[in-house]
């Protein structure tokens, strides 16, 4: 849905046509749905967690701004919001560190060392890939926005209500410590 | 594994096998959510309307509140002047007492202007209700009507009862006491006597030259034509100090007529 249609239909919710909400649901729910499972890991969760989503989007839908942010980033900042929110009222999750499991060849998990055989780079990107999973989903978040989704400054900013040069300092603090749990 | 790159490639690369192995939105998710936001709607008894279009709608409601109550506010403060607009007909043969008579009142005063009607003119209670007050009222209101000097001449014109008031003032105290201010439902028109003093009274002649006067935009030049005009054809030259008193009285109410 380009951004055109994507305002048509977002006047035609706020003249309360229910077809305009189906259809700004199903352009953006995917996006919405990443971001809540990336943060939850569990698409239960994260499908709850996307109606709720829409739910306040739309029930906000008039405080949207289309000079400050396209629908879809206003939609990540809902979605971010909401699944931040989940994660404080949910416990503490026990995230696997990479102390407590040393990237060595020779100390690799059965379920990794079951898989395929990697080349040299494929077996450090599933190093890498391990390190960022390791990361509070937070941080994960942050450097999928910015490195996967090439997301600039500005919309991340937007998203997670941070300034550029806080964004900075917390990219260069994550990867320090992804440099170091691949170093150490 | 040490000295590995971390390099923003490798991120990248990482990253997208990640969001690879994510699961895809499940389906039926958009039914699901649509039934839900059923639920909600249901629940909380109305529909899901985003906030803007009921404020909107209040705002539409507050806005045409708003204008409709300015739309009463100036009919009010211009339904007087408006009035007295309506009743002062435009023929200029009309006269103003065929303006203000009752029904029952002979026809045009003016089909005989070689003999002046010495008809007292009763203004209507209408006419009588209208203080200069309310003219200084209109006027002060912003009035586009009263702002006019025409429409300030057309109401002092219909404020005929008064110059009458003023002649009879000047009158010889030996005049009838015939009031010369009374409402048509008090006293019907009353026909003055032979011998009754004209100061007491406006004649029909008089009426006429006014009517005249006023029908013709009331400005001064159509104002002085009219004089000679209702002096030819009524054949009265004494009506025309008569009639520069009544011009005058409008003057000294610093009502000043439009010159052409």
């Amino acid at each position: 849905m380009t951004q055109t249609e994507t305002a048509l239909q977002v006047q035609a919710a706020l003249r309360g046509e229910q077809l305009a909400f189906r259809r700004l649901f199903e352009a953006h729910s995917g996006a919405v749905f990443a971001t809540a499972m990336r943060f939850t890991g569990n698409a239960e969760t994260a499908e709850e967690l996307t109606q709720d989503t829409f739910l306040r989007a739309f029930n906000a839908l008039d405080t949207y701004d289309d000079s400050r942010a396209q629908f879809a980033t206003w939609l990540q900042r809902i979605a971010y919001n909401t699944c931040v929110s989940h994660l404080r009222r949910q416990p503490p999750p026990s995230h696997i560190s990479l102390d407590d499991s040393p990237l060595s060849e020779g100390e690799m998990p059965d379920s990794i060392s079951d898989e395929p055989a990697f080349s040299a780079d494929e077996s450090r990107t599933e190093q890498l890939m391990r390190a960022l999973e390791s990361l509070p989903p937070e941080e994960r978040h942050l450097l999928t926005l910015f490195y996967f989704e090439q997301r600039t400054l500005n919309e991340i900013g937007y998203i997670m209500r941070l300034s550029n040069a806080a964004l900075s300092s917390r990219l260069n603090r994550i990867r320090k410590k992804l440099y170091l749990k691949l170093t150490t | 594994m040490k000295n590995t790159p971390l390099t923003a490639a490798a991120l990248r690369a990482a990253l997208a096998r990640i969001e690879q192995r994510q699961p895809a939105a499940p389906e039926g998710m958009a039914e699901r959510f649509m039934e839900r936001m059923a639920q909600e709607q249901a629940v909380k008894g109305r529909h899901v309307v985003p906030a803007r279009s009921r404020r909107r709608t209040l705002r539409h409601f507050f806005a045409f509140t708003a204008a409709a109550a300015a739309v009463v506010a100036v009919a009010v403060v211009l339904w007087p002047s408006q009035e007295r607009k309506i009743a002062i007909p435009t023929s200029p043969n009309t006269t103003l007492a065929e303006a203000t008579r009752q029904p029952e009142a002979p026809a045009a005063l003016h089909d005989s202007p070689a003999a002046p009607d010495t008809r007292t003119i009763a203004p209507t209670p209408r006419i009588a209700a209208k203080p200069k007050e309310q003219l200084a009222k209109a006027r002060s209101a912003g009035s586009a009507a009263a702002e006019t000097a025409a429409d300030v001449v057309i109401q002092a014109a219909a404020n005929v009862p008064e110059v009458v008031i003023a002649v009879a003032a000047a009158t010889p105290p030996a005049a009838p006491t015939v009031p010369a201010v009374q409402t048509a439902e008090a006293a019907p028109p009353v026909q003055a006597l032979p011998s009754q003093p004209r100061a007491t009274t406006f004649t029909a002649a008089e009426v006429h030259l006014d009517r005249l006067a006023e029908a013709s935009r009331h400005s001064h030049a159509y104002l002085m034509l009219s004089e000679e005009l209702a002096v030819q054809r009524l054949g009265a030259m004494e009506l025309l100090p008569r009639c520069t008193a009544v011009f005058n009285r409008q003057e000294q109410n610093n009502l000043k007529p439009i010159s052409i």
